[in-house]
């Protein structure tokens, strides 16, 4: 049944893969994505630690998206899951926002992955206090 | 009945021009940053101005130079006394002139693009960063909005990601939080951040914030933390 809505997402016309994981930054499944398991893993505890800057201020983010010139990863946050998608073409924004919404809901409803994500969840504000961080990254911390 | 607006939608140099060659009796108070301002109109002429603490054609000069800043124009309203004699023509043009040489100083130059960036439907505030965290320039924060999250954190997050991923940096991140929409950038090696209304849509604003960083927006390589060519995947 999940699989369903990764095809889904997947037959949108220039998405070349897609991944979810948990709020730790595990990853609970992939789809299409060709690199290594911890490199993605690290792309995902970016994106949580983007979030947890808002976490810090008591906003809770939703989206996350990075745009290059012709490739765009598209980040949707809940319930402890992010569902990332990479794709290539901008004219497909549009209808990919919509996929991601209803996949999105329809994995929040499935009982597998939740027990995955609840399994793997993590405190929001613990994001910014545990794991490695540079010198660069501490120093701008030490701002919040 | 008063018009009341915003310098984000009207110029100040419009409502000048408007309110003269209508010849109004009116006061035009303006208030940015808790600092009023005051231009009166009389027979077709500026017979008035005040901006702490300025007064007369050095008020109404300094006020040339908001480009936002909440507007009141209410009619039948005598000066409380006369400070300029000029015509208002040659008050815009002195005033222009004014300002075209001040925008070369440094506190001003970013007036152009800050400008630029407000007439963009949705956006709220704009803010300059540099990669240290340090706000070099900003517009005005109405009431109850959110400061800065951390721009340059978020940044460098996405740096490292990219580093990850053996691919440059991304040309804008996007983030929404439910209450506005982020959108962050690259401007003269520092960090470009634009607070907008919920309802904007990363794409279709995108090229509008494109148009009004212009070529400008190219100098975003010395921001780079080992930027690294290659495709992402």
């Amino acid at each position: 049944m999940v699989n369903q809505w990764f095809t889904e997402i997947k037959n949108v016309p220039g998405v070349q893969g897609v991944f979810i994981a948990s709020g730790r930054g595990t990853i609970i499944h992939n789809e299409g994505i060709k690199i290594k398991e911890n490199e993605l893993q690290e792309v995902a505890m970016r994106l949580l630690r983007m979030s947890a800057i808002f976490n810090e201020k008591d906003e809770n983010v939703s989206e996350i998206e990075l745009f290059w010139k012709n490739l765009f990863i598209i980040c949707k946050l809940s319930n402890n899951l992010l569902l990332v998608t990479i794709c290539d073409s901008p004219k497909i924004l549009p209808l990919l926002r919509i996929t991601l919404n209803v996949s999105l809901s329809h994995l929040l409803q499935d009982k597998k992955i939740m027990k995955m994500a609840r399994n793997h969840a993590i405190d929001k504000n613990m994001i910014l206090r545990k794991g490695k961080f540079g010198d660069d990254e501490l120093s701008l911390l030490s701002n919040i | 009945m008063a018009l009341i607006g915003n310098l984000k939608d009207i110029k100040l140099p419009s409502l000048i021009q408007l309110n003269c060659m209508e010849h109004n009796n009116a006061k035009l108070s303006i208030e940015r940053s808790g600092k009023f301002g005051f231009i009166y109109f009389e027979g077709g002429q500026v017979t008035h101005a005040e901006f702490d603490p300025y007064i007369g054609e050095e008020a109404l000069y300094r006020l040339l130079s908001l480009y936002e800043g909440k507007f009141k124009v209410e009619s039948d309203v005598a000066p409380p006394v006369r400070t300029i004699e000029t015509s208002w023509s040659n008050l815009l043009l002195e005033g222009m002139h004014k300002l075209d040489h001040s925008q070369d100083q440094v506190e001003n130059r970013y007036y152009r693009l800050f400008e630029r960036l407000l007439t963009i439907k949705g956006v709220q505030f704009v803010c300059l960063i540099n990669d240290k965290g340090v706000i070099i320039d900003r517009t005005e924060q109405e009431e109850g909005e959110i400061k800065d999250p951390n721009v340059a954190f978020i940044m460098l997050q996405a740096t490292k990601m990219c580093e990850t991923l053996n691919s440059k940096n991304p040309d804008y991140v996007s983030i929404f939080s439910g209450q506005y929409r982020y959108f962050i950038t690259y401007y003269t090696g520092h960090y470009l951040m634009l607070q907008m209304d919920k309802k904007v849509k990363s794409d279709v604003v995108m090229p509008l914030i494109a148009k009004a960083i212009g070529p400008e927006a190219e100098s975003k390589t010395s921001i780079k933390v080992g930027r690294k060519q290659g495709k992402l995947w």
